[in-house]
């Protein structure tokens, strides 16, 4: 039986933690309804292995190596489609994981580098992240072809790409 | 291969791992790249985490978010959101039997909240987003964003700086000394004693020692900065620091490679919180009048700044209320035909056409200089009264937004006479969000005449249908639209704005409302505004 405080610090360990195990996952397997339900996987492994969690030792990196266990597996059984091999998946993962406050600096700018946005731009961001409507809704709404919603929405994302690295950069300076 | 050809390459191919869309080619080439490649690995995974970051803050994971809609064919019933408080929930139920120990997670910090980094001092017809519309003087403000939506307030922080906010304007205070402007305007004064202040704006940091200055953001345009006293440092990314002094202005474009100065307006900027001139409540008058003729205009109608070829069978009059009632006044009329609305106006002023706001800089204020303005909404489906409110106001009094709020067919149209230019000045804002806005658009043509006695002026103006938004559907005879005329005064420096006058509005809409700050706000509700009545068009053959 684990102690209740021992399950408390954890749980506030996860509160505070949960979108960078999120993030992480997000990372090595980018189609976001897969990414969600690893999350939910790794949210109950966590669960299960609560009792083997060491307070001692970093949760993210606990954390993170259950949901990578459960990217692995995923991948296995997901051949839908090729995209990065095996070797490369784990150097990606290491990295991220080794340079975790970097993209941690990155994604504390990347909500003021979205209020930069000119508001059609951000209306874009809003529309196909977050009304949970594919691409292809989102360009039958807008009178569009499937093509140039994701012209436009890859010309957002490198604004926010050098937008936040150019940020996280100056901060470092300053 | 360059190396910025190779970083562009690696761009686009993470780009398209992120929406999906890599091809058996592509991936093999950017496996390719990534392989044992730590500086690849690094900037590929910086562009990813733009992705995941939009996924988390948007999908529903960042918390307080409202739920949204799924796609169908989930296999989960919850978005990621519900995934954060199922995990918790599943976790509390699980590992805490019910135990009420650990508390909820929340929108703002679960387990710490804000701490109070500033005080409110005073404030001038007020409305804030938030809990507490109306913010006593003396109450104590957590960390975090605020918001003004109407009226000035000025803010003590902790660290000793004060800070004049002026509505709209959108802030967050981050520490006793250090404070974000996300949009709007504020004027800062850090005393010697005081821990001084950083302010960030857009994309500048800028550092406030014993100095008081101007700072005015626009999320999609430049930043300003201006320092009335002392000395401040700009802090901007790849460039080096920049020190305004007093009396200088600059302008911070993200397409200038250096800040651009540009000239220095006094009166810019609110920097104290004073009593009018007048030394009374605005508005300068009751308004009486719910409905405008727009009557056919003439054929051969000359804008030179003289009325009397115009069809007056529409015009309408409103004046102050003594003892102002002899020097503020305003005569208006309404035209149309098939191109377009002309407005027409004359109007008393003791100091006519002194504006010197200047469109180039400061359009979005120019009405505190003298103007008349005209709000329309071209909404034929919807006619009068028009159910539109500010976004934010809605959010105020926590109602839904309506389906016409962001409607651009709605403009705010403000119409002054630049001095120094001699120019007829037009600036149009559209939608109750006000989403978008042009200085001097193209098509429109405007003249000003002062009256003999330099007492007052006649303005006339024709807007194309298109610049209404309209080209498409203009207004027929017998539409009534949604419309309000507003005239502001100034003093002798063409500069401070002294009161201003509404008139054609909703009476049982006025009748609900008891404040004065509800009452003056017609850019915030178009409930309040009254209708513009369409007649039939002038006939050919008919004089």
């Amino acid at each position: 039986m684990v102690p209740p405080e021992h399950d408390e610090q954890l749980l506030r360990l996860f509160l505070a933690h949960q979108h960078r195990i999120y993030r992480f996952i997000l990372s090595l397997v980018p189609r976001w309804s897969d990414a969600e339900d690893l999350f939910q996987q790794t949210c109950l492994t966590i669960w299960q292995k609560v009792g083997e969690f060491d307070r001692e030792r970093d949760f993210v990196r606990w954390a993170c190596g259950i949901a990578h266990n459960h990217v692995r597996n995923f991948l296995r059984q997901d051949r839908r489609r090729p995209v990065l091999d095996d070797e490369v998946l784990e150097q990606l993962a290491d990295r991220r994981l080794q340079e975790g406050g970097y993209f941690d600096d990155l994604h504390r700018a990347l909500a003021e580098c979205v209020q930069g946005l000119p508001a059609a731009q951000r209306q874009l961001v809003e529309d196909c992240y977050g009304s949970g409507l594919t691409i292809r809704e989102v360009a039958r709404r807008q009178r569009r072809t499937p093509n140039v919603v994701y012209k436009l929405l890859r010309q957002v994302r490198q604004a926010l790409y050098e937008c936040v690295t150019r940020r996280v950069a100056w901060e470092a300076e300053s | 291969m360059s190396q910025s050809d190779e970083r562009r390459e690696l761009l686009e191919l993470a780009d398209a791992y992120c929406a999906d869309r890599l091809t058996d080619e592509q991936a093999r080439r950017l496996g390719a790249l990534l392989r044992g490649e730590s500086e690849r690995q690094r900037l590929f995974l910086a562009y990813v985490e733009v992705h995941a970051g939009l996924c988390w803050g948007l999908r529903g994971g960042g918390a307080g978010r409202p739920a949204r809609r799924r796609a169908a064919g989930r296999r989960w019933l919850v978005g990621v959101g519900g995934v954060a408080a199922f995990a918790a929930g599943l976790l509390l139920a699980l590992w805490l039997g019910g135990a009420g120990s650990v508390p909820k997670p929340s929108p703002s910090n679960p387990l710490h909240p804000p701490a109070s980094v500033a005080t409110l001092r005073q404030s001038e017809q007020a409305l804030w987003i938030g809990e507490a519309p109306d913010l006593p003087t003396g109450a104590r403000l957590p960390s975090g964003p605020i918001e003004l939506v109407a009226g000035l307030a000025e803010v003590e922080l902790d660290g000793g700086a004060v800070v004049v906010l002026e509505a709209p304007v959108r802030v967050e205070l981050r520490t006793g000394s250090d404070i974000v402007l996300r949009s709007g305007r504020l004027v800062s004064r850090a005393p010697t004693r005081a821990a001084g202040l950083s302010v960030e704006a857009a994309q500048a940091r800028i550092l406030d020692h014993d100095a008081e200055l101007g700072v005015a953001a626009d999320p999609s345009g430049p930043l300003l900065i201006q320092v009335y006293q002392g000395r401040a440092r700009a802090r901007l990314p790849n460039v080096e620091p920049v020190e305004v002094r007093a009396g200088e202005s600059f302008r911070i474009d993200e397409l200038e490679p250096q800040p651009v100065p540009v000239p220095f307006e006094e009166r810019r900027f609110v920097r104290r919180l004073e009593p009018r001139p007048t030394g009374r409540q605005l508005p300068l008058n009751r308004p009486a009048i719910d409905e405008v003729r727009v009557v056919p205009a003439p054929p051969g109608v000359r804008l030179d700044g003289d009325l009397s070829d115009w069809n007056r069978a529409g015009l309408f009059s409103a004046r102050a209320t003594p003892p102002w009632d002899h020097d503020y006044q305003i005569v208006g009329m309404m035209m149309h035909d098939a191109a377009g609305l002309y407005l027409g106006a004359h109007v008393r002023d003791p100091f006519p056409m002194r504006n010197v706001l200047d469109p180039e800089t400061d359009a979005n204020i120019a009405w505190r200089g003298g103007s008349v303005q005209v709000r329309l909404a071209v909404v034929r489906q919807q006619p009068w009264p028009l159910d539109a409110y500010r976004p934010r106001l809605r959010t105020l009094l926590r109602q839904l937004p309506g389906p016409w709020d962001d409607d651009p067919r709605i403009v705010h149209l403000n119409m002054w006479h630049f001095a120094p230019l001699a120019q007829a000045c037009l600036y149009v804002e559209r939608g109750m969000d006000f989403q978008s806005a042009d200085v001097n658009p193209p098509g429109y043509r405007g003249a000003f005449q002062r009256d003999a006695d330099g007492r007052g002026y006649t303005l006339e103006y024709f807007l194309p249908w298109p610049l209404l938004a309209a080209g498409e559907d203009p207004p027929q005879a017998g539409d009534q639209l949604a419309c309000c005329w507003v005239v502001h005064w100034s003093d002798a420096a063409g500069r401070n704005w002294q009161g201003h006058l509404i008139e054609v509005c909703n009476p049982l809409e006025f009748d609900n409302v008891a404040t004065f700050r509800q009452h003056g706000s017609t850019f915030l509700r178009a409930d309040l505004w009254g209708r513009a009545v369409f007649l039939p068009r002038w006939r050919s053959g008919i004089p």
